[in-house]
C-alpha cells in the first residue's frame, strides 16, 4: 500500500493564553492556558468530568473559539475524535470513511484500503458495510477513530479515545498512535485518570481551568524521547523477511536476523515488548537514544550510532 | 469544496430531511395551477406565485441541510476541513442546489400547464425562482445552527421572515416579483428582474455574512 505524501507541519502547535467560557457570565472553563505541542510527541491531559478537557480539544481543533488567546500554527487538517459519535448517522462506515478520505484529499482507492486496514486493526464489528446508526457505542467510537487516523495529519486530537474500546481495539489504537508519531504527528489525548498517561511524553492536568504538570518526571520530554528495541523472532519465523502485521505499523528494519524498532515513547515500547514476548519473540536490546544519536547502553560508553 | 458538497449532499439525501419541504413545495405548485394559476394561459403570474412560494421553502430546506449533521458529526467535519466558514458555505450551496432542483420542477410544470410559455418568459420565470431561492437561503442561514439551535426558534424566525417579505413594501424579492410579474406590465420585466436579482443577492450576502459572524461568536 502506498501512502499519500505526508503533509504534516513540522513546527509546533502553540496555544497562548487560551481562555474560554460559555455565556457572558459563565465560569471560565479555560483560564489563560498555554500549551506547546511538539511534532511527534504524545501529550495527555487528565482531569475530572466537566473540567474542560473536551473544550480544550475543540478550541485546539478550531471547532470552538476562545474568548481570549489564540492557537498559532495549527495544521490545516486536524484529526479529531470526539467523546462520542452521532448515533443517527444514516451512512455506512465505508461511505462515511470514503467521504472523510476525500475531504482529506486522499485518492479513493487508497482511502478504501486504509479504511479496511483500520477496520481490521480496530476490530470493527460487524464491518464497514453496516450503517453507523446500527453499530454499538464502542464500534461507533471505532469509526470515529478510523476517520481521524485515515490520513496523515499534523495534529491528532483524541477525546478519551480508550473509553469503551475492547482490548484488541485499544492495542490497535496504540499501534496507530505510535505509527502517527513516527510520522511527526503531534498527538494530544484526554483521559479521566492519571494512570492513562503511561507512555506519554508529557502528562498534564486540567484543574479549575488551569493546565499544570501531572506528577514529576513528566513535565518535559525526556532526552530525545526515542527508544530503540531489537527483537529476534521465534524459530518458526526465523527465515521470514516480512514483519508480522501487528508490528508492521511501527516500520521496523531488519538486519542480522533481528527486527529493529525506533519508537517515540516508552508506552509504545511497553506494548511492543509485551506483544512480542507473548508471541515467543526474544528481546535482544532496549536502549534510549541520546541527544547525540548514540544509544545510551550500559556497556562502558560504547554506544552504537542509531 | 466539491468533496465537501458531495459529502454534505449525500448526508442530506440519506437523512431524508429534504422530503417534507420538497413535498410541500410540489403540493403548493400543483395547487396553484389547479386553483386557477394555469387557467389564465399567462405564465408570468404563475411563475411569480411559485417563486414567492419558494422563499419559505428555501428557508426550510436551508435549515434542514444546515442542521442535518449531528453537532458532534459537524465538529469532525469542521476539524477535517479546517474551516468552519467553508463548511457553512458548502451547506448553503447544497441547500441552494436543492432549491434549484425545485425551481426546475416548478418552471417545467408552470410552462406545461399554462400553454407552453415562450423561452424568454420561461427563462424570466426561472430567474425569479433562483432569486427567490437565494433570498430564502440567506434568511435560512440565520435560522440554522449555530445561530439558532432550537427548532422552534428557527420555525418562528422563518415564518417572521416570510411575513416580512409579503408585508413590507418594496422588500426584495417576493413582494416585488408579485407586482412586477403582473401580466399587465410585461415590458418592464427584464430590467426589473435584474434589479430585484441584484437587490436580493446583496440582501442574501449580507444575511450570510451576518450568520457567519454570529455563528463564529456562538461557538
Amino acid at each position: 500500500m502506498t501512502s499519500p505524501a505526508a503533509r504534516q507541519v513540522t513546527c509546533p502547535t502553540v496555544a497562548r493564553g487560551l481562555s474560554k467560557r460559555y455565556g457572558l457570565r459563565g465560569a471560565w472553563v479555560l483560564d489563560q492556558v498555554d500549551l506547546d505541542l511538539q511534532p511527534g510527541t504524545l501529550t495527555v491531559v487528565a482531569g475530572a468530568n466537566g473540567c474542560g478537557k473536551s473544550t480544550l480539544l475543540r478550541v485546539l481543533a478550531g471547532i470552538s473559539h476562545a474568548n481570549m488567546g489564540a492557537v498559532v500554527q495549527r495544521p490545516h487538517s486536524v484529526g479529531y475524535v470526539p467523546e462520542r459519535l452521532a448515533s443517527r448517522m444514516p451512512m455506512t462506515g465505508r461511505a462515511y470513511l470514503g467521504h472523510m478520505g476525500r475531504l482529506h484529499g486522499l485518492e479513493a482507492g487508497y482511502a478504501s484500503r486504509r479504511a479496511e486496514q483500520l477496520a481490521g486493526r480496530l476490530a470493527l464489528r460487524p464491518g464497514l458495510d453496516a450503517p453507523i446508526s446500527s453499530l454499538s457505542k464502542g464500534n461507533r467510537q471505532k469509526v470515529a477513530l478510523a476517520q481521524a487516523l485515515l490520513a496523515p495529519v499534523g495534529l491528532l486530537l483524541l477525546d478519551e479515545p480508550w473509553s469503551g474500546l475492547d482490548p484488541a481495539a485499544a492495542e490497535g489504537l496504540s499501534l496507530e498512535i505510535a505509527s502517527a508519531r513516527q510520522q511527526a504527528t503531534t498527538v494530544l489525548v484526554t483521559a479521566h485518570r492519571a494512570d492513562a498517561t503511561a507512555g506519554a511524553d508529557r502528562a498534564l492536568e486540567l484543574v479549575g481551568g488551569e493546565l499544570r504538570a501531572l506528577g514529576r518526571g513528566h513535565e518535559e520530554p525526556r532526552g530525545t524521547g526515542r527508544m530503540v528495541a531489537e527483537l529476534a523472532p521465534p524459530a518458526d519465523l526465523a527465515g521470514a523477511f516480512v514483519a508480522p502485521a501487528w508490528m508492521a505499523a511501527l516500520n521496523p528494519t531488519f538486519a542480522e536476523g533481528r527486527w529493529r524498532f525506533v519508537l517515540q515513547a516508552e508506552g509504545a515500547l511497553d506494548q511492543l515488548l509485551t506483544r512480542a514476548l507473548s508471541e515467543g519473540w526474544s528481546v535482544r536490546l532496549v536502549a534510549p537514544v541520546a541527544p547525540d544519536g548514540h544509544l545510551e547502553v550500559a556497556d562502558g560508553g560504547q554506544g552504537r550510532r542509531c | 469544496m466539491l468533496a465537501l458538497v458531495r459529502y454534505l449532499g449525500s448526508d442530506v439525501a440519506r437523512s431524508q430531511t429534504w422530503v417534507p419541504p420538497f413535498l410541500v413545495y410540489v403540493t403548493l405548485c400543483l395547487a396553484d395551477i389547479a386553483l386557477g394559476g394555469g387557467t389564465t394561459r399567462n405564465s408570468l403570474p404563475t411563475f411569480a406565485t411559485d417563486a414567492a412560494f419558494l422563499l419559505p421553502v428555501a428557508i426550510w430546506v436551508t435549515v434542514a441541510v444546515g442542521n442535518c449533521e449531528d453537532v458532534v458529526q459537524a465538529s469532525i467535519t469542521v476539524a477535517t476541513v479546517g474551516s468552519e466558514t467553508k463548511v457553512r458555505l458548502a451547506k448553503l450551496l447544497v441547500a441552494y442546489l436543492g432549491c434549484a432542483v425545485l425551481s426546475v420542477f416548478s418552471v417545467a410544470v408552470g410552462w406545461a400547464s399554462t400553454g407552453l410559455a415562450s423561452p424568454g418568459v420561461t427563462l424570466e420565470g426561472f430567474a425569479a425562482h433562483l432569486t427567490s431561492a437565494a433570498a430564502g437561503v440567506g434568511v435560512g442561514a440565520l435560522c440554522m445552527r449555530p445561530v439558532l439551535d432550537r427548532r422552534a426558534w428557527a420555525v418562528l424566525a422563518g415564518v417572521f421572515a416570510t411575513l416580512a417579505e409579503l408585508i413590507v413594501p418594496d422588500c426584495p424579492p417576493v413582494r416585488q416579483f408579485l407586482v412586477l410579474m403582473d401580466a399587465s406590465r410585461p415590458s418592464h420585466l427584464p430590467g426589473g428582474l435584474a434589479l430585484i436579482g441584484l437587490e436580493s443577492l446583496a440582501l442574501s450576502s449580507a444575511l450570510v455574512g451576518a450568520a457567519i459572524g454570529v455563528g463564529r461568536a456562538r461557538t
